[in-house]
């Protein structure tokens, strides 16, 4: 018996270093990213890792008014925001439809036409997508930003929520219809908010990705009122040379909204994914 | 593609005889059809419709280098084969995308089920591994284009030469380079399988562990053969999305090597870009759909792989 | 609670879109069709940091009439070529088309309203009009001309008695001299930056083309494909590779980019690196004494720069305002626009006819190489007839390999005819 719990313990003490280390190789990079926003490009070259000198935030407020924060901000966030709900919405449903109605063959070849969208990087036919964004008269909008977001993340949403609707039993809505309640009624009140775990593993994961898409602003939205933070970040990307005192602190502050995200959903991704995408 | 769909999810009205009968077999009926709507429309607008474009041109001899663009049947599908450098892309898109999930996933797993103990500070651990997962793709390029150079201030240089360790030419050696690209990507992303591992591990019943403990099984033996099988959907779903998203590497290559030195990096999305802003847009077209198409083959390859491996467990 | 949750957000949704759509039909393209005459935009997008293009567009805006704005977006480089190939290839695209080394790839495409008969047109000499114009015809306007050369280290040179070489032997004498003084003579950044390849550019702009055995000539047929790289320029990329083979350039400089160069050459730890009047504010910015030669050939007494044209200036086919778009391009054609973009980039010169740019002491060496004109580079003669950006891209590619040993000048030569080949124009 004590053999066992000093073995345990060695376990322990072995697991928790190894965490350690590892935590340390994690780390050191994003306190380097961290760290040099508060230096100078000299102190920054000949002593990377030591602490700065002097903790002075004139790089961020500088970086702040660069970038037009704010306004870079709501433009992210509007995209982001907008985006996450209409995949939710679009995806929930149609999760729904092809679980449902999984035996049918039209469900199966939609699912399987909507799950080769996860192979195919949209930027491989930009120039198609600009004839239709164009046809539309959506350039130069964040509209348009928003609803490739929303066709680029449909298919690994409703992935996810095709499996685990099959977790909610269809009994719930055969009850609920037999007490009168019509077909959108049962979904909406009944089954959609039986989706929360899952719901949240997308809005979380699409958050961090959309948030992070450079690429669909950059060919589609042209004039600065309505540039992204990382449009915003990469103006200090010169022909020659990098603005890098800049472009750090522009680079934190832009990560900053989702680092403080992120933290306050943690546990939902872990309750989240099992609930979702396993299930399948 | 797309005619077919319209086709397929308009049949029940035009035909509705047929309709009645078969209606609780195959049918969709119309509140669901209704549902499947913003779904469908979206879709098909913003990622049908272009890539059908795509498609089109991958027969065209678009260019800008002539100024009038015809039919050409498969001539760029056939000139795709007779480039060196598509090969090139290939084979570094497959190095990338194994080697990289493999690495993910090895210390992703031991790492969730160490975290899924009772270790102090584990929730800090969890954050904190995840945390690079946060960063864009070109902010961490940008981050480790400068760890990794090999001037003289290179961090990831110093912190090696402390070990007594020869610098090491990380990005402009062609035989490390990719490995390094690959570094980079493993330490931004393993934190994302840990969580998928996690969450799996949660849902393991500890009956199992129990009852292999009355029979005195030791805890390497319970990893292998409860922890493992038990874990399945998570590897599944850690190996395709990883392999899929492996063969689509492109912003951290642009940020870090833009495929250099020489072609030693590039990627196959990599190469469509620059045939791309070449001009060459047919051409680039055709490089996109023969992209599709060896991603789907492999995905279903290894989709099938684990189908084999699910039954043998079962 | 939830089902109006939902309600809201489903409301927010249709809301946020439609919102979307009228706004843009509020945008700046559609004013004239709501009949607002105060703010019509014209649009342009560069890869010219803000802070060099600030005053140009301060000054346009200034002076534009009928009631047009510029608004100037940059793009940095590493995306800029594909995403005006993309919006130009979607029929998209900014009014003002500005561009560099593909600017006559842009011709060729048919994307550029001819401005041959426009008055503005004849403010420019005959140089400056090589990258914008096509079979007589004329299709933009310059900004002004950069060209390339070395930056040394001034007190490095007297330290050890050393004075800008003045052919490329001398050069490489010199480089041995540092080397054996434990100075590193040139600084290289190739995982990003084209110095190498300017490098060898420049020492052919020497050696094979003006004061060597061919004349410019030569590149009017390799754009046509009369003739080849391979067999031709051999002994001579051979003679520069020198460079490589003792070491000057070497592996390691394969994992620098660019613009970590400046920091060591500021810090006084190179004596040499390839560049040109873009670098010349954050050398000013250092405290060490330095100059700029020109490259090197054979040749004393005719030495030629690395250079041209840089942007040009041109108008979309596709824009939905040519006439504003025309009142853009004519200010920019201006003496006053002109004279503000060539000081904003110090040192480099102006194609405007009588404009005369005083060249700070520093270009002392290369003063009468300017003087007399003697600017060139292959990549803009190749350009008459095949994309010129795509053949610097794989220039500097298979440079790479050279250095890392993996690619001989055969090999080198070899790729770039057939990259040559398969985007040479078809008609």
């Amino acid at each position: 018996m004590k053999s066992d719990k000093t073995n345990k313990k060695i376990i322990h003490l072995l697991s928790f270093t190894l965490m350690l280390v590892l935590g340390l190789i994690v780390a050191i990079p994003l306190y380097y990213l961290l760290v040099t926003t508060f230096k100078t490009p000299l102190e920054a070259a000949v002593s990377p890792l030591s602490l700065p000198k002097s903790l002075s935030f004139g790089a961020y407020t500088a970086a702040f008014q660069k970038m037009e924060y704010p306004r870079a901000f709501m433009n992210t966030f509007i995209i982001t925001f907008f985006s996450v709900i209409g995949v939710i919405l679009c995806s929930s449903m149609g999760g729904y439809v092809l679980n449902r109605k999984g035996d049918s063959k039209t469900a199966k070849f939609i699912f399987i036409m909507i799950l080769s969208g996860i192979m195919f990087p949209y930027q491989m036919s930009v120039l198609g997508l600009y004839k239709v964004i164009q046809g539309l008269n959506l350039m130069n909008t964040l509209t348009a930003v928003a609803f490739i977001n929303i066709a680029v993340n449909i298919p690994f949403a409703t992935f996810m929520f095709r499996s685990f609707i099959s977790t909610i039993p269809g009994e719930l809505e055969e009850a609920a219809k037999i007490d009168g309640a019509g077909f959108y009624r049962v979904f909406w009140v009944i089954t959609f908010p039986l989706m929360k775990p899952v719901i949240a593993t997308v809005a979380i994961l699409n958050s961090l990705t959309i948030w992070n898409d450079f690429m669909g602003p950059l060919y589609f939205i042209q004039s600065r009122p309505k540039n992204v933070i990382l449009q915003e970040v990469y103006r200090n990307v010169g022909q020659f040379s990098t603005d890098w005192t800049s472009m750090f602190p522009m680079m934190v502050l832009g990560v900053l909204p989702l680092l403080v995200f992120y933290l306050l959903m943690q546990k939902y991704i872990i309750g989240g994914v099992m609930n979702g995408a396993l299930k399948g | 593609m797309l005619w077919g769909t319209i086709l397929f999810i308009k049949s029940p009205f035009s035909n509705p005889e047929r309709n009645d009968k078969v209606k609780n077999k195959i049918s969709i009926n119309s509140p669901y059809i209704l549902m499947m709507v913003p779904l469908l429309a979206i879709y098909l607008v913003f990622y049908i419709i272009p890539l059908l474009y795509t498609a089109i041109y991958s027969f065209t001899d678009w260019s800008n280098y002539s100024s009038v663009t015809s039919f050409t049947g498969l001539n760029n599908y056939q000139k795709i084969f007779s480039d060196y450098t598509l090969f090139i892309g290939i084979k570094n898109s497959l190095i990338y995308a194994v080697v990289n999930v493999l690495m993910q996933n090895v210390i992703a797993l031991p790492v969730a089920v160490i975290l899924n103990s009772k270790l102090r500070f584990r929730n800090g651990f969890r954050a904190l591994f995840f945390s690079p997962a946060v960063l864009s793709t070109l902010v961490v390029g940008f981050l480790w284009s400068y760890i990794l150079t090999s001037s003289d201030y290179g961090l990831l240089n110093k912190m090696i030469g402390v070990f007594g360790i020869e610098p090491v030419n990380w990005l402009g050696n062609p035989k490390t380079a990719l490995a390094a690209i690959i570094l980079t990507q493993v330490w931004q992303w393993f934190g994302w399988a840990m969580v998928i591992y996690l969450a799996n591990l949660q849902s393991i019943s500890e009956d199992l562990y129990e009852a292999s403990m009355i029979d005195g099984c030791s805890r390497w033996k319970q990893f292998l053969y409860i922890t493992i099988p038990q874990l399945a959907p998570a590897i599944k779903i850690n190996l395709v999305t990883g392999m899929i998203s492996g063969l689509k590497v492109f912003d951290i290559v642009v940020s870090l090597t833009k495929g250099g030195p020489g072609y030693s990096t590039e990627t196959i999305l990599t190469l469509m870009f620059s045939k791309f802003s070449e001009g060459n847009y047919g051409y680039a077209a055709s490089f996109g759909i023969v992209f599709l198409i060896v991603s789907i083959l492999l995905a279903g390859v290894l989709l099938r792989l684990f189908k084999v491996w699910e039954d043998r467990l079962n | 609670m939830r089902k109006r949750r939902i309600f809201i957000l489903s409301v927010l949704l249709v809301a946020f879109i439609i919102g979307g759509c009228s706004n843009s039909s509020n945008g700046s393209n559609d004013d004239t069709k709501l009949g607002n005459k105060t703010n019509k935009t014209i649009s342009m997008i560069g890869w010219y940091e803000e802070n060099i293009m600030e005053d140009t567009i301060q000054k346009i805006n200034e002076s534009l009439e009928g009631g047009y704005t510029l608004e100037y977006t940059f793009v940095n480089l590493k995306q800029f070529n594909n995403v005006l190939s993309t919006q130009l290839a979607a029929g998209e695209g900014p009014d003002i088309v500005m561009d560099g080394a593909s600017f006559p790839a842009r011709i060729k495409a048919n994307y550029l309203l001819e401005i041959t008969n426009e008055d503005f047109v004849t403010n420019f000499n005959e140089a400056g009009l090589e990258l914008s114009s096509a079979n007589g015809k004329v299709y933009g306007i310059p900004s002004y001309g950069w060209y390339s050369g070395v930056w040394y280290n001034k007190e490095i040179f007297e330290t050890y008695n050393l004075t800008p070489p003045e052919t490329f032997a001398e050069l490489l004498e010199v480089c041995q001299t540092l080397t054996d003084h434990g100075v590193q003579p040139l600084g290289f950044g190739l995982s990003d930056s084209d110095t190498a390849w300017h490098s060898l550019v420049g020492y052919l702009e020497n050696a094979f083309y003006n004061g060597g055995t061919q004349t410019t000539e030569f590149d009017t047929k390799f754009a046509e494909g009369e003739v080849t790289l391979s067999g031709n320029l051999d002994p001579y990329v051979n003679e520069w590779a020198q460079i490589i083979k003792k070491g000057f350039i070497d592996e390691k400089m394969l994992g620098i980019s660019g613009e970590q160069i400046l920091p060591d050459f500021l810090a006084g730890k190179i004596a040499m690196f390839n560049g040109g009047p873009w670098h010349y504010e954050q050398l000013k910015g250092g405290d060490i004494e330095f100059g700029m030669f020109s490259h090197l050939g054979n040749d004393k007494d005719e030495k030629w720069l690395v250079g041209g044209p840089a942007a040009n200036f041109g108008i979309n086919k596709n824009s939905k305002d040519p006439e504003g778009a025309k009142k853009v391009l004519a200010l920019l054609a201006s003496e006053e626009v002109q004279k503000t973009i060539v000081e904003s980039n110090v040192g480099g010169f102006s194609y405007f006819k009588g404009i005369d740019t005083e060249i700070p002491e520093e270009y002392n060496d290369i003063k009468d190489v300017l003087a007399a004109g003697r600017v060139g580079v292959l990549w803009d003669r190749w350009g008459t007839n095949m994309p010129g950006q795509t053949m610097i891209d794989e220039g500097i590619k298979q440079l790479q390999g050279m250095v890392a040993g993996m690619t001989t000048t055969e090999q080198f030569l070899k790729a770039m005819d057939d990259k040559a080949n398969s985007i040479r124009y078809q008609d």
